[in-house]
């Protein structure tokens, strides 16, 4: 007798007592569905996290003075002349110029101009390094980003968005390497003349005017107030601002790294530049915060959680393994006579044994199946609750969020594995029992 | 009817004894001798208690004797295990029992395929002797049901065709009719002289009936797990 027949004849078996057959299964569908849900929710989270943070970028450090850990003393603001300096970031980076990158974002100063009509523009200027669009996902609708050369040249380019454009020119056509004039406002420099040539135009998305208020604005006065970004190379910036490297102080700078280099090869570099720096601060020390870090602690929290899962459902596999033992011993009995038939009809001992290990198999494995696709129902599910909650939660990165909901495949052939192998474990002693039954006394028994 | 030199079954003081070496040791059968033929029609007659069922295990291989040489076909059955003797009950031998035995739940035509299943015959060609089979037994309409919608008549007929799949040597009937009323009874013994008659299977029917072991060219009288008499005679049916 081969395989196949075996694997139909238990299903035949099986289908007879339906309701014992689906009660016998109850504790292994408990028991996988729990793991596949938690393993569901687990993987659909960190691919999530996964996708969020490559949007995002994780793939920078952010350096920032912060107290050391475990310091017990009197704490006192860090002194003016340890604060970190663009100069020391540059020097970092020049020190391994092939392996390092620094992505500038967060150089301010506030403007002010007048449009055509005479009408007093405000606006926020940015000094940026030429990554800073790729990273930050913003959308150039005419010309160009800023380039290395606008870098290392301190040119004086700039990028505006459509919305300035609207109240400048009052037009957002031919806007290219036209000039835009304005003071400083802020700074040791406030009322410079500063003058800068566009070389690309930027269209905001919605999330952002929200923020921004552009969709709010009822009126031609609402949108004079409302301030929008002018994107330069910070270098230029340094120059019309007329300020220095050393002079300009960092709250926090973002360091990136190049495909030459690891990060862990960067966090070290890092580390090996600061560390001297901050060595007789007792309470200052310069902090390394690496997103994927707290992603992993996320994800070490989900391991935990699917771990305790699984011991849960590896006991209530034993228990349902003893289920199924229990109902393969009475189901046996109850088919002496039907084994005592087949012997006599030439069924060898094997041919029993198989027959009653592929049925114990096959009830687990049904089980198991029904359990996975319960499982993968209850993980999807709830990942999608979840990450609605997430969205409401988050809002400014509600773009990024992008739900993967993503059944774990190893979680799903190791438990199909695991039930197999309960019913075979809980099924070979009834199985081994019937095949040695006695033809004549299985005959006989009533 | 012709008769080959090698008897089919032959037995030599076999006995049966049942706890052997305990205080209650019982013994079922004494000394029995006895010579079967390719192509006989045997019936063994006996009461209840009188150990025909016993040795008709015995010659099915169902059990083992406690003592004396069984050879069928010409080998002992002495040395086989478990496996021979599985093997040889299900190429060699056909049972048909007093309660049916089909496996419930299945059509009757799955129920005659399953020696052949054993036996490792193709899906295909089981199929096809089965529907052959079944047919012979006058049951073509019925393949598909399952023994619980079958009555006695039709089920033993279902069991005669499952005994003959493998087209054994012997077909051992244990009280065949046992279960059924006098009319389904002789369509029955009616099978086994069709089959006896046309295709020449040795058949060995138990029975505690006279009448129909009348009907058989040769009767074994069995009592208190003796035979007192084996006797052959040309028997005329209507």
């Amino acid at each position: 007798m081969n395989f196949a027949e075996s694997v139909k004849m238990a299903f035949t078996s099986l289908s007879i007592n339906k309701m014992r057959s689906f009660l016998t299964m109850l504790g292994i569908i408990i028991g996988i569905s729990a793991v596949i849900t938690i393993t569901t929710i687990g993987n659909s989270i960190s691919s999530t996290l996964t996708n969020t943070f490559n949007q995002i970028g994780s793939t920078k450090l952010i350096i920032y003075p912060d107290v050391r850990e475990g310091f017990s003393g009197e704490w006192n603001d860090l002194p003016e002349d340890e604060q970190m300096t663009l100069e020391q970031v540059q020097e970092l980076i020049n020190l391994h110029p092939d392996e390092l990158t620094y992505s500038c974002n967060d150089m301010y100063g506030g403007v002010e101009t007048l449009n055509p009509d005479g009408d007093p523009i405000g606006a926020t200027l940015l000094g940026v390094s030429d990554d800073y669009f790729d990273q930050f996902k913003k959308q150039i609708v005419q010309g160009r980003t800023i380039s290395k050369e606008d870098m290392m040249n301190q040119k004086n380019t700039c990028i505006v968005s459509e919305f300035f454009c609207e109240q400048y020119f009052g037009t957002t056509e031919n806007v290219i390497g036209k000039t835009i004039k304005f003071n400083t406002l802020t700074g040791q420099n406030a009322g410079r003349n500063i003058k800068l040539s566009i070389v690309g135009v930027m269209e905001y998305t919605d999330l952002e005017k929200n923020q921004l208020g552009i969709n709010h604005a009822r009126n031609k006065q609402d949108r004079l107030n409302i301030k929008t970004y002018i994107y330069m190379p910070y270098n230029t910036m340094l120059k019309v601002m007329s300020l220095t490297a050393k002079e300009t102080k960092l709250n926090s700078a973002e360091i990136g790294w190049t495909k030459d280099c690891t990060k862990e090869s960067a966090k070290a570099y890092i580390e090996d530049y600061f560390s001297p720096l901050y060595e007789k601060n007792e309470q200052w020390e310069m902090h390394i915060y690496d997103e994927e870090q707290t992603f992993g602690m996320i994800n070490t929290v989900l391991n935990v959680v699917t771990i305790a899962i699984s011991v849960i459902a590896a006991i209530s596999l034993i228990v349902g393994g003893v289920g199924v033992m229990n109902i393969m011993l009475v189901s046996i009995l109850e088919r002496t006579r039907e084994i005592g038939v087949r012997k006599a009809l030439g069924a060898l001992n094997s041919d029993i044994r198989s027959q009653f290990v592929i049925e114990a198999i096959i009830i687990c494995l049904t089980g198991g199946t029904i359990g996975v696709i319960i499982g993968i129902v209850n993980g999807i599910l709830i990942s999608k609750i979840a990450s609605m909650v997430l969205v409401t939660m988050a809002a400014e990165y509600a773009e990024y969020i992008v739900l993967t909901v993503q059944p774990s495949i190893p979680a799903i052939i190791i438990s199909l594995a695991f039930s197999m192998l309960t019913g075979l474990i809980f099924g070979y002693y009834p199985a081994k029992r019937a095949g040695n039954m006695n033809p004549i006394d299985a005959l006989r028994y009533e | 009817m012709k008769r080959s030199n090698e008897p089919v079954i032959h037995m030599d003081s076999i006995t049966k004894k049942y706890y052997v070496g305990e205080p209650n040791e019982l013994q079922i059968l004494f000394d029995i001798g006895l010579d079967i033929y390719e192509g006989e029609f045997v019936s063994i007659v006996g009461a209840s208690g009188s150990g025909k069922s016993t040795l008709m295990n015995i010659i099915g291989l169902l059990d083992r004797q406690t003592d004396g040489e069984y050879l069928l076909n010409g080998k002992s059955t002495k040395v086989f295990d478990d496996k021979q003797l599985s093997r040889i009950r299900n190429k060699e031998i056909g049972f048909v029992f007093q309660n049916f035995n089909l496996i419930p739940k299945i059509t009757a035509l799955k129920n005659v395929e399953m020696p052949m299943m054993y036996a490792g015959v193709s899906q295909k060609k089981r199929t096809e002797r089965a529907m052959e089979l079944i047919k012979l037994v006058g049951m073509g309409d019925r393949y598909t049901h399952d023994p619980s919608r079958l009555s006695g008549g039709q089920k033993q007929r279902v069991a005669i065709a499952r005994a003959m799949a493998n087209d054994p040597s012997i077909i051992l009937a244990d009280e065949p009719t046992g279960a059924l009323d006098t009319k389904t009874g002789r369509m029955v013994m009616d099978l086994f002289h069709e089959l006896h008659e046309k295709q020449g299977k040795t058949i060995v029917l138990i029975t505690h009936s006279p009448e129909l072991a009348s009907e058989t060219e040769r009767m074994l009288t069995i009592s208190d797990g003796r035979i007192v008499s084996d006797y052959t005679r040309e028997v005329r049916r209507v």
